[in-house]
């Protein structure tokens, strides 16, 4: 019972129908954006909600807001959870948010977490990729978030020598925050890319050697009309340099990081990219079909 | 429209154009489906817990969880009651029933907090109760449980969940209890209790969601007292308010507002008495200074075919 909008079996009996000429419910085949409804209404912020009367159930992909950076992690993408609901006229869309968790977007009884450096379970219970955490692997590259629907972040590497870099976030529905390494020290290092998704994650940075830092870039995400986002790209150089890019949302690119800024994430829940000062994460956004 | 169900095996059904057929309230276990209706869409809300009952201040119940899906047709039912009521300042209060129709179950809320012995959490995505508070130990609320569709619980505190978890309560010269987690059910609130004697006090809210939980209440501990205690206000509802707290005097007031339900508001708390849970299960207003809780709102079953 994992997903009440599964395919029915063959034979059984339902009683439906349809509610306006436009609308071709039989052929509602496809998983995410359900094939024959039309997508009403793409809300950016929590509020009012209106559905014209007549229409008991809406189908809603709802993506929470992206994490900002922590640490020299970027952020975790928003969750998104989608399925069938009835029509309420509220909607809480969840903001995306510097330096902590972002705020959660909930329609009706689907509801979608912010995005966070720990990857929890999905809505659909749908288990969540590991998180690596703080490693200390000199001359390696940490090891990658583990994939999930809501994927792990990175490990951030603590070792001071020549290639100790940051590990990547995990790919999934919504991508991990890649991870960095703030260690000081004299060594070259890379920081993490986020993970790739519907919602991308953070790239990680580097912030504290004197040697060449280069920040992760963020994940790339994929829309709901399958248009690619991209991820912004991190900084590479010296001194004011390795910060990481803000990963894609749902509905928009994340920004470019600049200097020792990370970059934000794209709209409909992207990570921020991790920086001295980190990139904010991506608003959250709600889409209702009928 | 030349494919139907009865030839399209790639047929993904929705409940989308159906109608609904049948509100079943608690207290009936008998259905009558159409024999042509071999599956019908289910929602099931379970129903809310009832606050706490503490000398000092008892949290409020948790919101009684939501779930909808696909079932075969049954004739039978199980919808949930809310949480009774306690009385008497020793006492957790009670978890909402569950509602269950062939597959589908939705979990009642959970007990608001009175006393020493931590509450169990909520059940199917039922929400955490409040936390509850001495004149000198707060204690914690509970947490929710995992949902019907799989999505995880939330642990106690101003958690977001599909069931958010239960406020913790909080004792200080200043009472801060936490507020109950927000989410599809949300938590009830924390018991506050300040122990100087002139400082105000207020409960923690409910928390908000489709469905609300109920607030948690207040004391003032200290000696002589003259702060203000006031409760906190039950959760709002998507569809319909929480209700206030009780206020404007000092411990014979500050009982929790009920949380609004899915069917109607909550109920506003009277002196040391919680607000009870909307029905279709709000969670009920914790109590204070030995009053009686609230009781959660019923929970409600909704058949569409």
């Amino acid at each position: 019972m994992a997903n009440p909008n599964r395919r029915g079996q063959v034979g059984s009996e339902v009683s439906t129908g349809m509610q306006s000429s436009s609308v071709t419910p039989f052929a509602n085949t496809s998983f995410i954006a359900p094939n024959g409804l039309q997508l009403r209404q793409t809300i950016t912020s929590s509020g009012s909600v209106t559905i014209p009367a007549g229409i008991t159930w809406v189908y809603v992909i709802v993506v929470g807001g992206g994490s900002g950076a922590f640490f020299g992690y970027g952020g975790g993408g928003g969750e998104v959870a989608w399925g069938w609901t009835l029509a309420q006229n509220t909607c809480i869309v969840g903001a995306g948010v510097s330096g902590s968790a972002g705020g959660y977007s909930r329609y009706g009884h689907i509801i979608a977490k912010g995005g966070a450096l720990t990857s929890l379970t999905h809505y659909y219970g749908i288990p969540a990729g590991t998180t690596v955490g703080d490693v200390s692997s000199p001359g390696v590259t940490a090891r990658s978030g583990g994939p999930g629907a809501n994927a792990g972040s990175g490990g951030g590497n603590t070792g001071t020598t020549n290639g100790s870099n940051g590990g990547n976030g995990g790919d999934g529905v919504s991508g991990g925050a890649g991870g960095g390494n703030i260690s000081a020290g004299s060594f070259n290092a890379t920081a993490g890319n986020g993970g790739n998704g519907l919602v991308g994650g953070g790239g990680g940075r580097i912030s504290a050697t004197t040697g060449s830092r280069t920040g992760g870039n963020g994940g790339n995400g994929l829309g709901i009309d399958g248009t690619i986002y991209t991820g912004g790209t991190g900084t590479t150089g010296t001194n004011a340099n390795g910060a990481g890019g803000g990963g894609a949302g749902i509905a928009g690119n994340g920004s470019n990081a600049s200097g020792t800024v990370g970059g934000a994430g794209g709209l409909g829940g992207g990570g921020g990219g991790s920086g001295a000062t980190g990139g904010t994460g991506g608003n959250g956004i709600l889409y209702i079909y009928y | 429209m030349s494919a139907n169900i009865y030839n399209n095996p790639s047929f993904s059904d929705t409940p989308f154009g159906l109608k609904l057929q049948q509100t079943i309230s608690p207290g009936t276990t008998s259905v009558t489906i159409p024999s042509n209706i071999k599956r019908v869409y289910a929602v099931c809300i379970g129903g809310g817990g009832s606050g706490g009952s503490s000398a000092q201040a008892g949290g409020g119940g948790g919101a009684g969880g939501f779930s909808a899906g696909w079932t075969y047709a049954a004739n039978t039912c199980t919808v949930g009651s809310g949480g009774a009521t306690v009385t008497g300042g020793a006492s957790n209060g009670n978890p909402g029933g569950a509602t269950i129709y062939g597959m589908v179950i939705a979990g009642g809320g959970a007990a608001g907090r009175g006393t020493s012995t931590a509450v169990a959490a909520g059940i199917m995505g039922g929400a955490g109760g409040g936390g509850s508070v001495d004149t000198t130990t707060a204690r914690a609320g509970g947490a929710s449980g995992i949902s019907y569709t799989g999505a995880p619980s939330a642990n106690s505190g101003t958690n977001v969940g599909y069931g958010g978890g239960g406020g913790i309560g909080n004792s200080g010269a200043t009472a801060a209890p936490g507020a109950g987690g927000a989410g599809v059910s949300g938590g009830g609130g924390g018991g506050g209790n300040s122990t100087t004697a002139a400082n105000n006090a207020t409960g923690g809210a409910g928390g908000q969601g489709l469905i609300g939980g109920g607030g948690g209440s207040a004391f003032n501990s200290g000696t002589s007292p003259t702060g203000i205690t006031t409760g906190g206000a039950g959760g709002a509802g998507d569809k319909f308010a929480g209700g206030t707290g009780s206020g404007s005097g000092t411990n014979t007031v500050g009982a929790g507002g009920g949380g609004g339900g899915f069917i109607a508001v909550g109920g506003n708390a009277s002196g040391n008495t919680g607000g009870t849970g909307g029905d279709g299960g709000g969670g009920g207003g914790g109590a204070n200074n030995s009053g009686t809780s609230g009781a959660g709102g019923n929970g409600v079953l909704y058949l569409y075919y």
